[in-house]
């Protein structure tokens, strides 16, 4: 007998969210959701677990931005469930006719409500088509309005989204470029930090900014130097020599360099105190 | 009112106490029809699916299913993507039980909890929460947001998953 074995959060979300049938893609799916299903006619905790679930979801689907439905909504649902308006105590949605159209009695054909004068009737139809028109005109820009209200509610969330969205992309920029921030790099508590270095070069002014960190103290008379190894292959340019603090960090600030080179990588050696003219083997460090 | 007299009013066919529901819940209704469906009339066809069911059959909600405006918001989330999906219909509403661990009996502490919630969303990773919405609001499959996103499917779950536990952490450490 297979045992019966509790399915995964994944699932059991999967189950709450509901998945699709009958899409070839989502068979697996399926499959996971029946397994879910069955289980959890029988297991109480998972089934406990899947209400909770369902209740974090509700939680989500009841923080939309709230919307009103159109004003004459409940009138139709009233109607759709039978229930007219003089059974419900308080009938405010009920739509009312326009008093001022509808005449208290029905006027003669063709006669006109001012005593002794008669007047066309195709003019007193054509002053009832057109209010009629008017009528619906009066409901089509309503309907419009109602409309726009709502795709405005809801672009108005979006913004607002959109909005809280770039503050924070703002606040991280401001974290991370603001000269009050303090950097660390964090490494393994047990390791010894490797030596590493940052270099940021503009050729087209032959700059150069370059930092280091955690390099080794240098032994009696010898120098780290610095060097820009030029892409067409010419020989390594010297671009400085420094010498660690106590916390093994150094930096090598606008050395002078000729301008527009085209720097393939950048390294450094170590050389007699000084400086060299030429690299010497190995390279301790090296980037490009 | 309660929620619990106003079920029961309603379930002895009371018109005025299924106008007080709507009058209480249709707001919130049509708010989630309307962020699934994006369309005013759609929107107002769920809304009025979902009373009219309950007013015709009362039974479909239990008191032990969980609060009614949970309760609403889930099943009226599921009739609007069956609607996206092409009127393939959703697990059986008979089936559906919130749990009752959240307060959200009276206005009040609906109000206190959703606005810890929106919180919450609108600080949790952004692509956690758009994965969260596609899952929920778009009423798309895993595979498919991987297909959308590029992530793998592992991701889009981890996500989803997060998104999940964020919320009811920061819900348990709120009270």
């Amino acid at each position: 007998m297979t045992p019966d074995l509790h399915p995964d959060m994944d699932d059991l979300i999967l189950f709450c969210l509901g998945a699709p049938d009958g899409e070839p893609e989502s068979k697996d799916n399926t499959a996971a959701v029946d397994r879910v299903r069955q289980h959890l006619q029988r297991c109480p905790e998972c089934s406990a677990e899947a209400a909770q679930l369902r209740t974090d979801l509700a939680l989500v689907a009841m923080s939309v931005p709230q919307i009103p439905p159109p004003a004459a909504a409940k009138e139709r649902l009233m109607q759709a469930a039978g229930i007219s308006s003089a059974a419900r105590p308080t009938s405010s949605a009920s739509v009312k006719t326009f008093p001022s159209m509808v005449p208290e009695k029905p006027a003669s054909r063709g006669i006109s409500t001012v005593p002794g004068r008669r007047t066309n009737p195709a003019l007193v139809w054509g002053g009832w088509v057109a209010a009629l028109a008017c009528l619906f005109y009066a409901v089509h820009v309503r309907d419009l309005q109602q409309n726009t209200q709502h795709s405005l509610i809801l672009e108005t969330a979006q913004l607002n989204q959109t909005q809280a969205t770039a503050a924070r992309a703002q606040e991280i920029l401001e974290v991370l470029t603001s000269p009050e921030s303090k950097r660390v790099t964090l490494v393994s508590a047990h390791a010894q930090p490797e030596p590493s270095g940052d270099a940021v070069y503009l050729k087209s002014r032959g700059a150069l900014v370059f930092t280091a960190n955690h390099l080794r103290p240098l032994p009696p008379n010898k120098t780290y130097e610095l060097w820009v190894i030029p892409a067409n292959g010419s020989a390594p340019i010297p671009a400085g020599t420094f010498e660690p603090d106590a916390q093994g960090m150094a930096s090598v600030l606008l050395p002078h360099l000729p301008q527009g080179v085209q720097a393939k990588a950048f390294g450094v050696t170590m050389e007699n105190a000084g400086g060299a003219t030429t690299p010497t083997l190995p390279i301790l460090l090296a980037g490009g | 009112m309660s929620d619990r007299q106003m079920m029961d009013d309603v379930r002895r066919r009371q018109p005025d106490a299924f106008s007080r529901m709507y009058d209480q819940y249709s707001t919130m209704v049509y708010s989630v029809a309307m962020r699934v469906l994006r369309d005013t009339a759609a929107a107002e066809d769920v809304m009025q699916e979902v009373f009219l069911k309950l007013w015709q059959h009362p039974e479909t909600f239990a008191d032990h299913r969980g609060s009614l405006c949970g309760w609403l918001a889930v099943v009226t989330r599921n009739r609007s993507i069956d609607r996206i999906r092409g009127g393939r219909k959703f697990e059986n509403v008979d089936d559906l039980q919130l749990a009752n661990s959240v307060d959200m009996g009276t206005e009040a502490d609906r109000n206190m909890m959703l606005a810890k919630v929106r919180v919450i969303l609108d600080t949790m990773p952004q692509d956690q929460r758009k994965t969260l919405e596609m899952a929920f609001f778009e009423g798309q499959t895993h595979t498919e947001i991987a297909a959308k996103t590029g992530q793998p499917l592992g991701t889009v779950k981890t996500r989803i998953r997060s998104a999940l536990i964020s919320i009811r952490k920061a819900l348990e450490v709120s009270g």
